[in-house]
């Protein structure tokens, strides 16, 4: 046989064993990231539980141990979110599965994020809860807001909460979000549920911060 | 996928062709890559030791004794000094007169090419040799060459090169790549594309020589120049894996950017003087294969050294940004930093676990070929060394190469 189409032939067996080896891993990865997915949004549902049987059950409601599961979400959310993105920024091929894992975290990261806000309101907590909008496309300075908003969850840890959401993602939720926040432009955070379009530096979050607690350590 | 994951892959599959192809013509070969031709006959051979002010004395020496020592039968050496005269001309002067198989030809005329034409005035052999004078023969290298000549259509052939007694890192790496060089020389051969009759070693028929006109003297890489005129005129080159020759490699990188810069000119000047064999069946598989199969290499090297460039500059970018938000607090450095380093395994990593094994293992073929053994104490570390930095190194020749043709062209600026 012709030289160069034997080579041909292993060059392709060896190629595409190669992109399948990316598919198998990268859905192999997304199924681990669904996975997680559905574990938080169990926590979610059971804290909603609880919430309901304190409600209708006109008991006093345990603040400390739902606080304590307020940064427990929050926790998680985190650490999936810096899964997802890594995932998003590494070479990969299945792009469709992963946007649709995508879409579903983020709207279990808003149901999230209601919870930790309910949970706060009724307890009258004063951790700052951050609604990050970002975008992958459009957003010169979505990664300098990246690095502030992770240097201050590095320093404050459970009394500063980041949820991250991707602002192109089609999701009704996330819309209705956007209009009812306002949000013209990437970055822009809800802080505490007051609105900042645009980037905010570390000065002006840390004001921010401090102006609704001020006990913190960078205060 | 996005442009540049479609050309990422395209250059992936490039790279796989091309290593693969290697690989499997070593193994359809395999049995006979190590036989040489047995001679009929020993004609006189002539060898030919171009010297000029740039050669020291105890290394023109150590190239002229190595050539009386060779075991073959018949052969005479002339030493053909180019250029201005130095003392070194009084040494070879002084070896010509007490050895009547020594002889010394003078040519003012600047240049080895020069040298080589000179002393085929000279030659009384069918068959010379030229041994650049920082390389020594290994005692029976003739031997395994001559028989090649049976064929009238063989113009010239190559031997195995090595680096001699490699003492820096520099004089390592290159000792690696001539590992790699002999490997890929003797396939290249198989399928006749050699296109270099390097300096140190190499055998040529001397009528053919002498009717095809000599060598150019005025080319950069003549030993480029003279393999390209043979093939055009319908000759072969062959290489003889047991014909072994050591040279002196550049010990200091600027002397290897130097070579570099001068080999890779002459590559370019060479391809654009024959690009009528380009694509040209009539060229064979020099003219369809070889030919642009090197050129897209260069291409290749020259993508991926952008590539990486612009990682690096995208990663330095994000640090300093960091930095300039953050300042130096060090716990909170350390912990985004961890939060980096996790590995995610992609398709990537799958060609480039093919590709290293290939590329180790070609090393190991090579290593074999030139009947030399993996030394794990001394050379080891620069295996890795090799594999790691010489596409990076070959990014950087060709990086300079190209600002040279420019300024030659442009400035008339000239380093030779």
């Amino acid at each position: 046989m012709n030289i160069f189409l034997k080579v041909g032939i292993v060059t392709t067996l060896i190629f595409v064993s190669g992109l399948m080896f990316g598919m198998l891993i990268g859905s192999q990865k997304v199924s681990e990231l669904e996975l997680t997915i559905s574990r938080l949004d169990e926590n979610i549902q059971n804290a909603d539980l609880q919430f309901l049987f304190f409600n209708t059950m006109n008991q006093n409601i345990s603040c400390k141990f739902l606080s304590h599961e307020a940064s427990r979400l929050s926790e998680q959310a985190d650490n999936l979110g810096r899964e997802v993105s890594m995932y998003e920024n590494s070479k990969k091929i299945s792009e469709k599965s992963f946007y649709e894992m995508k879409k579903r975290y983020t709207s279990i990261l808003i149901k999230d994020w209601l919870m930790v806000e309910k949970i706060k309101r009724t307890c009258g907590e004063n951790y700052t809860t951050v609604l990050y909008f970002y975008s992958n496309n459009n957003c010169d300075r979505c990664q300098e807001q990246g690095i502030v908003l992770t240097y201050l969850k590095e320093k404050l840890k459970d009394e500063f909460l980041v949820f991250a959401i991707d602002g192109d993602i089609s999701l009704e939720i996330v819309s209705l979000l956007k209009d009812a926040y306002g949000i013209e432009e990437y970055p822009a955070l809800v802080i505490n549920g007051e609105v900042h379009n645009g980037f905010t530096d570390l000065d002006e979050l840390k004001e921010i911060t401090c102006n609704y607690n001020n006990n913190l350590t960078i205060c | 996928m996005d442009l540049s994951s479609i050309s990422l892959l395209v250059l992936i599959y490039f790279m796989l062709y091309s290593s693969i192809f290697w690989l499997l013509l070593y193994f359809e070969k395999k049995k006979s890559l190590s036989e040489d031709p047995k001679p009929k006959r020993f004609p006189l051979v002539s060898i030919v030791i171009p010297v000029y002010k740039g050669d020291k004395k105890e290394v023109i020496k150590k190239a002229i004794s190595s050539a009386l020592s060779l075991s073959y039968p018949k052969k005479e050496i002339i030493l053909s000094w180019n250029g201005p005269k130095t003392d070194a001309y009084k040494l070879c002067e002084k070896l010509a007169n007490e050895n009547k198989n020594v002889k010394l030809v003078y040519t003012p005329k600047k240049g080895k090419a020069a040298g080589m034409n000179e002393a085929l005035k000279h030659i009384k052999g069918e068959l010379f040799c030229c041994l650049d004078a920082d390389s020594f023969f290994h005692k029976d290298a003739l031997e395994h060459m001559v028989g090649y000549f049976e064929d009238p259509k063989i113009g010239a052939v190559t031997s195995s090169m090595k680096v001699f007694n490699p003492k820096t890192i520099v004089q390592k790496i290159q000792w690696v790549e001539y590992i790699f060089a002999i490997y890929l020389r003797k396939l290249s051969s198989l399928i006749d594309c050699l296109y270099v009759v390097p300096g140190p070693g190499s055998m040529y028929r001397t009528e053919t020589i002498k009717k095809i006109g000599g060598f150019d003297e005025n080319n950069l890489t003549e030993d480029m120049e003279i393999a390209f005129r043979l093939l055009d005129n319908g000759y072969k080159i062959k290489n003889s894996l047991n014909a072994f020759v050591d040279t002196i490699a550049p010990s200091k990188f600027i002397g290897l950017l130097k070579q570099r810069i001068r080999w890779y000119t002459g590559f370019y000047d060479n391809v654009k003087l024959y690009r009528h064999m380009l694509f040209n069946p009539k060229a064979g598989m020099l003219g369809i294969f070889m030919l642009p199969l090197s050129i897209v290499w260069v291409g290749i090297i020259l993508y991926s050294i952008a590539i990486l460039i612009k990682s690096v500059v995208t990663k330095a970018v994000f640090d300093l940004t960091i930095l300039s938000i953050i300042g130096l607090d060090l716990d909170v450095l350390i912990s985004i930093i961890k939060r980096t380093l996790v590995f995610q395994p992609t398709y990537l990593t799958w060609f480039a676990f093919v590709l290293s094994f290939i590329g180790i293992y070609v090393i190991y073929l090579g290593l074999k070929m030139s009947k030399e053994k993996a030394e794990v104490t001394h050379k080891y570390p620069h295996y890795i060394t090799y594999l790691l930095f010489y596409s990076i190194l070959v990014g950087v020749f060709w990086i300079s190469t190209l600002g040279y043709i420019v300024a030659r062209s442009k400035l008339k600026y000239r380093l030779w």
